[in-house]
């Protein structure tokens, strides 16, 4: 199978799940940081792939599936399958959508561990420290640009 | 000396002595340490505990009361008149448990001249013997807070400083002096009129003047009881003018309060307004987030063996010969099968790069980064600002209290001001009738009295008449007197106010100078030439503490007594214009100059100007073994 397999974008029936409702709930119903439960989860995303954070929990809590999603959410979808291919290097979808799961759910715990400790999310800060910390992380993927 | 006197536990001493060419004596204390209790401790001493506001327990230093009984004095030693006097006056107090005011004796008051003791027995004797030194009412013009000495512009003077100035300038003796013999004439009149009716019992005319002489005393009487209900009108104008100032400036609180809750209800629309586009901004923050990533999946990406050349590589390969028909040379397929090979394993990176390029350039997220970092700092903004609203509401309310609106209580006090006002005015024109018919009658008493005493050459009513012509003769030389003094006095003050003012105002340029009225109204002369009540042109609190002390220094440069001045929080919040010319002008404001004030009014670069005149600093500080006692310490001087 080639590397260009691996480079496709991700099946439209995929399901974007979390362990964490409750912290989705309180985050974006609640507090209404976020418009949509997609934009909390491509933002969760990106902490845990930067973090190389991966949830040990199982995601049980459907969002959303990701082929309804409309034209307004392309730029998320777009994050979503780049950071998709950075999270499994593989033709394996199943095992690629639970990477996704994993890290999305990973960073989430970072971010709500610090909406916790705050009673809010210090977003320049967590912009700023995203900035420092991706030359290292950047390093680390290396391999994965390579298409090991 | 201080003995057990509010924050001063046991005895302390502080030498209050000036040396020759050095009239300023400093003491620095942060606050709540003791600068106004010894303030009122001089107060306590001169005029006991009622001078100062406050019952004598609480007076008793809590630490003293708590061991034992005990005394709680202060005691003043100076020189006044070629003599060295020494007041003390002091309470006894019983042990109390902490947290509880102690039961204390009567104020006893001890005087020493030249070390030998004043029987002084009645407190009236003792208050008589101190008003001699320096009046109560006068001491406001010799121990001021320099913040509260503002009084003098914001309303016009009542009877009680008009009285207290008259007394610190002299005046208040002769207009006593004028009073006695004013009765000691009136009294002779009476005896005269006695004597005459006795002599010419069946004498029409004698009776006719008796009768004059009684319907002048029932205008006096009248006049008498016109002068009190003027009094109270007065005061009650007054109080009405209070009551309304104090209103007004609550009514106008109450709109700030308004026009806050108004800007707070904005600022809330503000925020809700800037949360929503927080939210809708936050669909960013995934692209925010990643883009170096995506920078260097785009740098990756255009490093790597484009599509189009990988794509016409493979189709060279499919055969063994070229386009152009000849056979491929091994070593060029070779070649070309290394290109192969090494994009196979970058083409995923090819097509990540590619993504992440049309990603960048179609949201740029610098400018996303950028944007978020304006709604935030707006947010930022708006939550300040509520901040400060909500913080002046509650400041606002606590002035206010529970008051909604004052227009109501505004009207009926206007309402009686203008029935006092009334009355005054009424009281004013019967009194006026009254003099002038007293004056008219009085005339006319004088002359047929005399005709009818020329018939009677007894001893008793030529010594009468005599006695009647001297009186009259000091009654005229001493209201001459007065009307010079007063002249004269209203002049130099004035004058010597207007120079002093022009010397600290922040703004010479604009004024002219200051005027005393006949009622000892402060009246401001601008530039332009208008005449205006100080209180009427509502001067800042720090012009109205320039505009006081340049009224206090003139009244002290040409007062009949002889005092230190002690003043309680010098500066306040003066601007650094008022701040420096006030400093530099207390060394000429008395003989002795005792300025209390706390570090943040006068810093040491402050104090350089006038250093070469403070005779001793001392520092008023917390005990250090004992936090609810402070301790005086001499910073400087011998």
């Amino acid at each position: 199978m080639s590397q260009t397999e691996n480079a496709e974008p991700l099946d439209e029936n995929f399901m974007v799940r979390t362990a964490y409702p409750d912290a989705y709930q309180e985050l974006w119903q609640r507090k209404k940081l976020f418009k949509h439960q997609i934009h909390l989860f491509t933002a969760a995303l990106a902490i845990g792939i930067l973090y190389n954070a991966q949830s040990q929990k199982k995601p049980h809590h459907d969002i959303v599936r990701i082929g309804t999603l409309s034209e307004e959410h392309k730029e998320n979808k777009d994050v979503i399958n780049i950071l998709s291919q950075i999270a499994y290097v593989g033709p394996d979808k199943r095992s690629r959508g639970a990477a996704i799961l994993s890290y999305a759910d990973g960073g989430l715990e970072i971010l709500w561990k610090e909406y916790q400790a705050q009673g809010m999310l210090d977003l320049p800060r967590i912009v700023d420290e995203a900035k420092k910390k991706w030359p290292d992380r950047i390093v680390e993927l290396s391999h994965v640009f390579k298409g090991s | 000396m201080l003995e057990n006197f509010r924050p001063f536990c046991s005895r302390h001493t502080i030498d209050l002595s000036i040396e020759k060419g050095r009239p300023v004596i400093l003491v620095k204390a942060l606050n709540d340490v003791g600068k106004t209790s010894l303030f009122k401790a001089i107060q306590f001493c001169l005029y006991g505990s009622k001078a100062t506001g406050e019952k004598a327990f609480r007076h008793v230093n809590r630490t003293a009361c708590t061991q034992n009984d005990g005394r709680t004095f202060v005691k003043l030693t100076f020189d006044h008149e070629e003599k060295l006097y020494e007041i003390t006056r002091s309470v006894e107090f019983k042990k109390s448990p902490p947290g509880s005011f102690p039961d204390t004796s009567d104020e006893v008051l001890e005087v020493r001249v030249d070390g030998i003791p004043v029987k002084l027995e009645s407190i009236r004797e003792q208050n008589e013997y101190i008003e001699a030194i320096l009046p109560e009412d006068a001491s406001q013009f010799f121990l001021f807070d320099g913040e509260d000495i503002q009084k003098y512009t914001r309303y016009p003077p009542g009877e009680h400083v008009k009285e207290a100035i008259e007394m610190v300038l002299g005046i208040r003796e002769l207009l006593n002096a004028r009073e006695d013999i004013e009765n000691i004439s009136r009294e002779l009149k009476h005896e005269l009129d006695d004597l005459l009716v006795e002599r010419s019992k069946h004498d029409q005319e004698a009776v006719a003047v008796d009768s004059l002489g009684r319907e002048i005393a029932d205008i006096r009487k009248r006049i008498e009881e016109l002068d009190t209900r003027i009094g109270q009108a007065r005061e009650n104008v007054k109080s009405c003018d209070e009551t309304l100032i104090k209103h007004v400036a609550i009514q106008a609180k109450i709109e700030s309060r308004k026009q806050a809750e108004q800007n707070r209800d904005l600022l809330k629309e503000q925020i809700k307004t800037n949360e929503n586009k927080i939210r809708e901004f936050n669909r960013h923050l995934g692209v925010i987030l990643v883009a170096p990533l995506l920078r260097e999946l785009s740098r990756l990406g255009r490093k790597s063996v484009p599509h189009w050349k990988r794509a016409a590589i493979g189709a060279v390969l499919q055969s063994d010969f070229c386009i152009c028909d000849r056979p491929i040379d091994p070593s060029i397929r070779e070649r070309f099968e290394r290109i192969l090979d090494k994009d196979l394993g970058v083409s995923s990176l090819q097509y990540l790069g590619d993504q992440a390029t049309e990603l960048l350039f179609d949201t740029q997220p610098d400018a996303l980064e950028k944007s978020l970092y304006e709604i935030l700092a707006q947010r930022r903004d708006l939550e300040s600002n509520l901040v400060l609203q909500e913080q002046t509401m509650a400041d606002l309310n606590k002035e206010i209290g529970g008051r909604e609106d004052l227009a109501a209580d505004i009207k009926a006090a206007a309402d009686t001001r203008q029935r006092a006002a009334a009355d005054l005015e009424k009281y004013m024109v019967e009194k006026q009738a009254k003099e002038m018919d007293l004056e008219t009658k009085s005339g006319e008493y004088g002359r047929r009295q005399a005709k009818l005493a020329e018939q009677f050459t007894d001893k008793d009513i030529e010594d009468k008449k005599a006695y009647l012509r001297s009186s009259d003769a000091c009654e005229t030389a001493v209201r001459e007197a007065i009307d010079e003094l007063v002249d004269k006095s209203k002049q130099k003050v004035a004058e010597l106010a207007s120079k002093v003012f022009l010397d600290l105002t922040n703004a010479p340029t604009l004024y002219q100078g200051i005027e005393i009225t006949d009622e000892y109204e402060l009246k401001i002369k601008t530039i332009g030439g208008t005449t205006r009540p100080v209180w009427d042109q509502s001067p800042s609190a720090g012009q109205s503490q320039i505009i006081a002390t340049a009224y206090i220094a003139a009244l002290n440069r040409y007062t009949a007594r002889e005092a230190p001045v002690i003043v309680d929080t010098p500066i306040g919040r003066l601007d650094p214009i008022h701040k420096k010319n006030l400093i530099e002008y207390y060394p000429e404001i008395g003989p002795q100059v005792i300025i209390l004030y706390q570090p943040s009014e006068l810093s040491s670069e402050d104090i350089e100007p006038i250093a070469k005149y403070v005779s001793s600093e001392w520092l008023l500080e917390r005990d250090p073994h004992n936090p609810d006692a402070s301790i005086f310490r001499r910073i400087k001087g011998r």
